[in-house]
């Protein structure tokens, strides 16, 4: 018994974490340790008696949870609804041979039902009857690895991830902000030209630093990504330490994205994504299909994906001439908004962290610069069947939608852009939306007709009962 | 199907939630303004109440027009909500995608009989069409999931 409480308490212990490291910081000589100590035991007693009061079964169309104590849930989903099952095992819990098994269902807003400490055994049984209902649905007996990473792409992946500024805001605490405050002092003091060889010195060592840092997480993340077909499901495994599941119905997909970042372009490398109506635990609304796949790969797996895509045929158009415009306002006015930051920068001329502040107008110029050259290369395609965006320069992205999946179409227009005919349009699902920011009034037409037709050949219910006379 | 528009007393409630908004706020500069002229300020401080009066009018004539715009249209396949004067707005959303319909109505809206409808798919709301009857809400309501009571 006591293996089933490990990881809760390990949770438990998580939690208290961040205070924990605020009171031994700020809390010299009072009893703020003792008092968190025992939130912590407090917090571990409730993480057990949550565990001892969960009760959880699986039926032909339904999983019933019920858990608490004194104040008691009842909560039941219809399998039907279930848009994806997450599996996920951290490191204590790989040693103690359980799992937390994350239901989600449509909304987007995080798990639905959380079932943790679960044997493997009984997780993979439990994941077998949750897709039961799948299954049911799917003619084919497929039970294939779609996808392996080899070890040569996960090194690509690894060094063409850079990650400089979530290293330093990770490393920034272990050096402590005293030490920088003094060595800053130290730079300060040096003549002009030692100001610069340490300056460029330092830099690359952070470089350097937040691309190995980077790399490493990478490997520890996705090692031995796998893409498994099943009848009914695509199962997604990735991770060397915390072990990530992530099971996807192909036919709730209603969201595609390719990216690729410039260091990916130089290897030849895209990143696919999908997203269904749920989410997908840690990684958001999307998850990655296929981290690292060759170029020329890409529009095959893409529709293998989504069935009915023709991605090499479909008829890009590019935005409307005065998109640049349009881009050129936005990344002014955004910028101008930006431009608020410089102020502490002037103000603190004496202090090395005003060039903290620097920072943020720079990446929102940088971001206006990726959209700017992108300008002439972003395009999008409309179709009966899809709605595809393609932007960016730097970080380049093709965003999929299936128009039967489409449950909004959208439309803005600002004055200034009825005499040019022009409009920005939408197409909304479940949890994701795919946006056109400047497109001939005709294309909005032409989606709304596509939903009206898809409707039609639902063979909706006819109104039941007539309109009033109009007013 | 030809389209609809919200009903017209949606405008008349709007002008009264308006002005009670602005009275409220022009109570508390007439106190602001009566204190300081009490203590000496000039007499020319009550011209504050032009912009405020000027503010208000915008927001009768900015009612009126938005709700000029304000179309929807209910046809077998699709519902349509057109509106914005201005900034021209639209979302048109599959009958048999649409999830539930909300009915609200605050004190205001009681009191002159109007309800709002908030459309609502399985993952996202659409929008709220403002101002209808009770009775063409309840039709509404029976054209897209049939006679219930």
């Amino acid at each position: 018994m006591l293996v089933a409480f490990l990881p809760k308490l390990a949770e438990a212990f998580r939690q208290i974490l961040p205070v924990l490291f605020i009171s031994f910081i700020g809390g010299h000589g009072n009893r703020s340790e003792l008092i968190v100590s025992a939130i912590g035991v407090l917090g571990g007693f409730g993480a057990i008696g949550a565990y001892v009061t969960t009760r959880f079964e699986v039926t032909e169309s339904q999983i019933i949870y019920r858990t608490g104590w004194i104040f008691r849930k009842d909560r039941r989903i219809p399998l039907a609804q279930v848009q994806n099952v997450n599996l996920r095992q951290g490191l204590l819990e790989r040693l103690l041979k359980v799992v937390t098994i994350e239901l989600e269902t449509a909304g987007g807003k995080g798990a639905e039902l959380k079932l943790s400490v679960l044997s493997e055994a009984e997780a993979e049984r439990l994941r077998v009857e949750l897709m039961a209902e799948a299954t049911h649905s799917q003619e084919a007996e497929i039970d294939e690895d779609v996808y392996r990473i080899s070890r040569h792409d996960l090194l690509l992946g690894a060094v063409t991830e850079h990650h400089t500024i979530a290293f330093l805001i990770s490393a920034l605490p272990l050096i402590g902000f005293q030490r920088i405050f003094r060595m800053s002092q130290v730079w300060v003091s040096l003549p002009l030209a030692g100001q610069w060889v340490l300056g460029i010195f330092a830099t690359a060592a952070a470089l350097v630093a937040g691309w190995l840092f980077g790399a490493w997480q990478y490997v520890m993340r996705y090692g031995g990504f796998t893409v498994r077909r099943e009848p009914g499901v695509t199962r997604v495994a990735y991770g060397l330490l915390t072990k990530v599941q992530v099971a996807i119905r192909p036919v709730r997909i209603e969201y595609a994205l390719i990216s690729s970042t410039p260091w990916q372009r130089l290897v030849r490398r895209e990143t696919l994504s999908v997203g269904t109506a749920g989410t997908f635990g840690e990684q958001g609304t999307v998850a990655k299909l296929a981290l690292m796949i060759p170029r020329e790969e890409t529009p095959a797996a893409v529709e293998k994906v989504i069935p009915g895509l023709d991605l090499r045929g479909l008829d890009w158009q590019s935005f409307p001439r005065f998109y640049v415009l349009f881009v050129i306002v936005r990344g002014l006015i955004s910028l101008a908004i930006g431009s608020i930051f410089l102020v502490p920068f002037i103000l603190l001329p004496e202090m090395p962290v005003r060039w903290f502040f620097l920072l943020i107008p720079v990446s929102i110029l940088s971001a206006v610069i990726d959209r700017l050259a992108g300008a002439k290369r972003a395009g999008y395609a409309v179709n009966e069947g899809f709605v595809a965006v393609r932007q960016g320069y730097f970080r380049q992205r093709v965003e999929i939608m299936p128009m039967a999946k489409v449950e909004v179409v959208m439309l803005h227009q600002p004055p200034w852009w009825r005499s040019q005919g022009l409009v920005a349009a939408g197409v909304k699902g479940m949890v994701h939306a795919v946006s056109l920011p400047m497109v001939p009034a005709e294309v909005f037409d032409s989606l709304k007709t596509t939903v009206r037709d898809l409707a039609a050949e639902r063979k909706v219910p006819k109104l039941a009962v007539e309109a009033p006379p109009v007013v | 199907m030809d389209a609809e528009r919200p009903d017209r007393t949606v405008l008349v409630v709007g002008y009264w939630k308006a002005a009670i908004g602005y009275a409220i706020f022009a109570l508390i500069v007439a106190v602001v303004v009566g204190v300081a002229i009490f203590q000496g300020a000039t007499l020319r401080w009550l011209l504050i109440f032009l912009p405020i009066l000027a503010l208000y009018l915008f927001v009768v004539f900015n009612l009126r027009r938005e709700w000029e715009a304000w179309t929807f249209r209910l046809t077998e396949e699709t519902l349509e909500m057109n509106h914005g004067w201005f900034f021209r707005r639209s979302r048109t959303v599959a009958r048999d995608r649409i999830q539930h319909l909300d009915v609200t109505s605050g004190p205001l809206d009681r009191r002159f009989g109007i309800v709002h409808v908030v459309v609502h798919t399985a993952g996202t709301t659409v929008g709220t069409i403002p101002g209808l009857s009770p009775a063409r809400a309840e039709l509404l309501r029976e054209q897209l999931f049939g006679a219930t009571a």
